[in-house]
């Protein structure tokens, strides 16, 4: 009978409550986005403050102290703050330190606002990374190029280039990717390629009679190992879920560590014959 | 299909009673001319009773397969003479036509009063299935003078009314796009108004109203929730009537009369507008930008004995601001337009006994969206609708079937709103055939199997949809089931992300599979003693392939919809007490909504692949008392409404996002806001309630009468959230405490 009263005097006292908290608020400080580079001599990374609401214009100064440590040496790097236009209304922090990180180092930016609340993220910079070609496939009609990246932690924003004397032709690539003891092999499907290649080339001079193939170029960003998304595809529908692809302790975001890098294969005539290409 | 067809053809041929002598006509009241349903028609042979039959909603009865000789005709209605007659049933003569007037009894009136005053309470006809009659309707307090219909749906324990604007009504789990809505048997799309106090039919015109609230039959479809089934008076044959009524809210008129005289053609029309964006928002001091208006016109005849015909037309519109911005730009406006015109022909063939009901109609909707200067978003739709249905009697049981024809343009521009729904000008045309034989087993007993054949020529799809029901009377108990399978292949998209969204835009399934449902209900009555009864509803409904809107953290207006499944259980509980001069009703109304949703990003943000979530209707306790009494010629109303709280959709904060797929530069991508949400629908509301009151004093003044009424809505000014903004924060709340007057004259 107490049980039943107190579940009812529960109920009424609940029923009394007109406020509702729609924005709970939470512990966590920052959101950070960006990425650290061997090949930058500064370092930024985009900053956003955790709201209450989400009409906040703030042209002033972010609440933040940002600061990098460098894991191996020991270096501390002061970040400087700056405000960014995208357009009306909308402004953004971008957080700046002159350095240049080096291969292998590990870093730990960290966020702090003026009530103690912190962000944090560790970074480990991707090693050195020496691309080759491994086990081509060439045969007519039928040529593919994987080229390993040694010791390459992972390999994003992969993409191909074909070099003719019609022109640059560009393909973006999946982050398809195999992981080998040396490192990640991404292979170069230049049997389908072409067709595209040839077709653009149709287009524009209405022959491909004479189209050369000089060479074939992989730009890869050799990346953190945890550069990673779930599914390994970059969909912002995906990503946008808060905690979906975040690194950040004590907070929301991204930050990976990486560079771009290119291996340039000039190719040779039996490569070009077999691609589909007329003789240089 | 073919040879469905020819099985169908021979069933409902091989069920044909065989004719025989048939006595048929309407009961109608003598002053007005409306048609009296209940009526117990008797026929007396030698002094037992030969053959019975109660009218039906036009006052329609037929007693079929009677054997020649002498009659008693007795003809009886509660407040009414009892009409009584010797009649000679010949063996030459087939069909016997013989229409009965009845007049009012005024002591038995007052004795009814009396002794019950349940003249005016609602209907129970069996599981999921109510009568509202307008008497029940006045009951319940309005902030207007004038009742309505959507006062009465709103203490009803399965039908949820999200607040007091957007016009949006929830029934036993389903939504608002769900239910079908026919007014003379005109579709009408948005049967609500933009102030949900007011549905778009003023109760003045209003003969009754059936609530299907599920388990309907298969004279009923395209919808997989409920059927709100109403029809309006044919209008006074011998006198001229009308009444106006002016309150802070609304202001209102209704005509009806003769049109020729003898009153063989009769005409009723209403009109109402609104004032409560001035009147209303003046006493309480706060902006309520909402208007409406609403236009009734119907013509009735009775052209011969064997035909009865009616034209009606309706038009509404409603403009206002409901809910808030999503925190980009102004708020936005919704407008929307109904209109309807339609005929129906009530058909007795000179010589078969069966009743033939020939409906014809076209309906109109637009709704459109935006900041009040560019309504970007419209969506419109039309249809044309033909049917036919017929009823054979026989006594062991009749047999209802039909026939139907429709098409339907669908137009659609919605600037963004759903990403992954490309809609433009859709043509659909739809037929079917249903037929549900009626067996009386015995005495109160009853079961009426049957089955709805429906086919999308244009869409090449064909659908069946089984139905049963089931009723049983043992001494004071009332037991009763119902069940179906529904299809909806027409489906109305909205924002489900709050319950707020009014804009509906209206197309056919746009992807993946068609909506379907199955209801399961089962009912019990019990009159416990004179003047209390018991009623309960427990119910099942299985719900696949709804559309709903994609979660995303993108805090924007425009969505991707998924498909969901659905599934509802619940019970309505009401006990009603009345006993003049007191009427009393307490509803409790116990119900669990639940969706399974499967897009497809679940799994990187969750870890499954299908999330269960409740969705924002989904009111698990609901309550209604009403208590109602006269002292000194003062009609006294008070109704209490507690509803528990909702889900929401609530959120930790608000960030931004860059999408990092490679080597971005943080100087020069924008990103984009962004809110944190909690799990979907993790968040409840606080619970809803709120205590309404109106007194009622009527004066007899000459040929008028004169209604006086104060109301008070919503009495301890409660603040019940209507609507969140979690992006902007702001909080909309429904209707303060209105103190209100009305006064309205009826002239006779």
């Amino acid at each position: 009978m107490i049980r039943i009263w107190l579940l009812v005097s529960a109920l009424v006292l609940g029923a009394c409550d007109e406020s509702v908290d729609v924005v709970l608020g939470t512990e966590r400080a920052y959101t950070v986005y960006g990425h650290l580079s061997v090949r930058s001599d500064t370092q930024a990374v985009r900053v956003y403050a955790i709201d209450q609401t989400i009409d906040v214009v703030r042209p002033n100064q972010l609440d933040a102290r940002v600061i990098s440590r460098n894991l191996h040496s020991g270096e501390v790097y002061t970040w400087r703050d700056s405000v960014i236009q995208f357009g009306e209304h909308n402004f953004g922090h971008v957080f700046w330190a002159r350095f240049r990180p080096d291969f292998d180092e590990h870093h730990r930016l960290e966020l702090m606002r003026s009530d103690g609340a912190m962000s944090a993220v560790e970074v480990q910079m991707p090693p050195e990374s020496i691309p080759e070609l491994v086990d081509p496939v060439i045969k007519p009609g039928f040529v593919h190029l994987p080229i390993l990246w040694q010791n390459a932690p992972r390999l994003n924003n992969i993409r191909v280039r074909y070099h003719t004397n019609r022109g640059v032709f560009s393909f973006e690539y999946p982050n398809d990717q195999v992981r080998t003891e040396g490192g990640q092999i991404a292979t170069v499907l230049v049997y389908v390629d072409v067709r595209e290649v040839f077709r653009e080339i149709f287009r524009a001079n209405g022959s491909t009679s004479d189209a050369r193939l000089r060479a074939i170029e992989q730009i890869v960003l050799v990346s953190s190992a945890d550069w990673i998304p779930p599914g390994n595809v970059f969909s912002s529908d995906v990503l946008i879920e808060p905690g979906t692809f975040s690194n950040v302790e004590n907070g929301f975001g991204y930050v990976g560590a990486g560079y771009e890098a290119s291996f340039y294969y000039e190719v040779s005539d039996s490569v070009a014959v077999a691609a589909g290409f007329s003789l240089r | 299909m073919r040879r469905i067809c020819i099985l169908l053809v021979f069933a409902i041929c091989s069920a044909l009673p065989a004719v025989s002598q048939v006595l048929r006509g309407f009961v109608t009241e003598v002053i007005s001319g409306e048609p009296l349903e209940g009526v117990n028609v008797a026929l007396f042979g030698e002094g037992e009773i030969s053959f019975g039959a109660a009218t039906d909603s036009d006052g329609f009865y037929l007693l079929p397969r009677l054997t020649p000789g002498q009659y008693v005709l007795r003809t009886s209605y509660v407040g009414y003479v009892t009409y009584v007659d010797s009649l000679d049933i010949g063996p030459g003569q087939e069909i016997y036509q013989l229409d009965i007037a009845l007049e009012e009894d005024e002591f038995q009136l007052q004795q009814l009063t009396i002794v019950d005053n349940a003249g005016g309470s609602t209907t129970f006809l069996s599981a999921g299935t109510e009568r509202i009659t307008p008497a029940a309707i006045e009951r319940v307090p309005m902030p207007d003078i004038t009742a309505d219909l959507s006062a009465y749906l709103a203490t009803l324990p399965g039908v949820v009314l999200v607040g007091d604007q957007g016009g949006q009504f929830y029934v036993r789990g389903g939504e608002p796009t769900q239910n079908l809505v026919l007014l003379d048997g005109m579709l009408i799309y948005q049967p609500f108004h933009i102030l949900s106090y007011y549905t778009a039919f003023p109760t003045e015109v209003l003969r009754s109203v059936d609530l299907h609230a599920g388990g309907f039959g298969p004279q009923f479809g395209g919808r997989i929730s409920s059927v709100v089934d109403a029809w309006s008076r044919n209008g006074n044959s011998s006198q001229f009537a009308a009444s106006g009524s002016v309150s802070p809210f609304l202001v209102g008129t209704h005509v009806e009369g003769p049109i020729v005289p003898g009153g063989r053609f009769t005409m009723i029309a209403s009109a109402r507008q609104s004032v409560v964006e001035d009147a209303a928002a003046n006493v309480i001091g706060q902006d309520i930008p909402l208007l409406f208006h609403d236009l009734f016109a119907k013509i009735h005849g009775r052209p011969n004995q064997h035909g009865r015909v009616s034209v009606s037309g309706i038009k509404t519109y409603d403009r206002g601001r409901v809910g808030g911005t999503r925190g980009i730009g102004a708020p936005d406006e919704v407008r929307w337009w109904n209109d309807a015109v339609g005929g129906r022909y009530l058909f007795l063939p000179g010589n078969l006994p069966i009743l033939a009901e020939f409906l014809m109609s076209w309906s109109g909707h637009t709704m459109q969206l935006g900041p009040s200067e560019d309504l970007i978003r419209t969506s419109s739709t039309s249809r044309i609708n033909m049917e036919a249905n017929v009823t054979h009697y026989s006594p062991r049981g009749d047999l209802h079937w039909g026939l139907f024809a429709r098409s339907l343009t669908l137009k659609s521009e919605l600037g963004g709103l759903y990403q992954n729904l490309d809609l433009k000008t859709e043509y659909v045309t739809e037929a079917g055939i249903y037929a549900a034989p009626e067996f009386k087993l015995s005495s109160g007993t009853s079961i009426s199997p049957g089955l709805r054949i429906h086919h999308f020529p244009s869409k090449s799809r064909l659908l069946f949809e089984p139905r049963l029901r089931a009723k049983t009377v043992l001494g004071n108990n009332e037991l009763s089931a119902a069940a179906g399978l529904y299809h909806q292949e027409l489906v109305g998209i909205n924002d489900r992300r709050d319950a707020a969204s009014v804009f509906t835009a209206w197309t056919a399934v746009p992807v993946g599979d068609i909506p379907r449902a199955l209801h399961i209900i089962m009912g019990y009555r019990r009159a416990l003693a004179e003047g209390m009864t018991v009623v309960t509803d427990v119910y099942y409904k299985r719900m696949r392939n709804l559309y709903i809107a994609e979660w995303t953290a993108r805090p924007r207006l425009t969505t991707k919809l998924q498909q969901a499944d659905g599934r509802v259980l619940g019970l309505d509980l009401r006990f009603e007490y009345s006993r003049a001069p007191y009427y009393a009703y307490i509803n409790y109304g116990l119900a669990t909504t639940e969706y399974e949703a499967m897009q497809s990003e679940l799994v990187h943000w969750f870890n499954e692949v299908i999330y269960k979530f409740r969705p924002a209707h989904d009111r698990r306790h609901q309550i209604n008392a009403m208590f109602s009494t006269s002292i000194y010629g003062f009609d006294i109303s008070l109704r209490w409404q507690f509803g528990s709280g909702r889900p929401f959709n609530r959120a930790y904060g608000f960030d931004g996002f860059l999408l990092m797929d490679g080597s971005v530069n943080v100087f020069t991508e924008a990103g984009e806001r962004r809110v944190i949400y909690e799990r979907p629908f993790n968040g409840v509301l606080p619970a809803y309630h709120r205590l309404d009151a109106s007194v009622n004093r009527a004066f007899q003044i000459g040929f008028s009468r004169v209604t006086l009424q104060a109301s008070v809505i919503n009495v301890y000014d409660r603040a019940n959230v209507f609507y969140l903004d979690v992006f902007t924060l702001e909080r909309s709340d429904q209707l303060p405490l209105i103190p209100s007057v009305g006064i309205k004259v009826d002239l006779q």
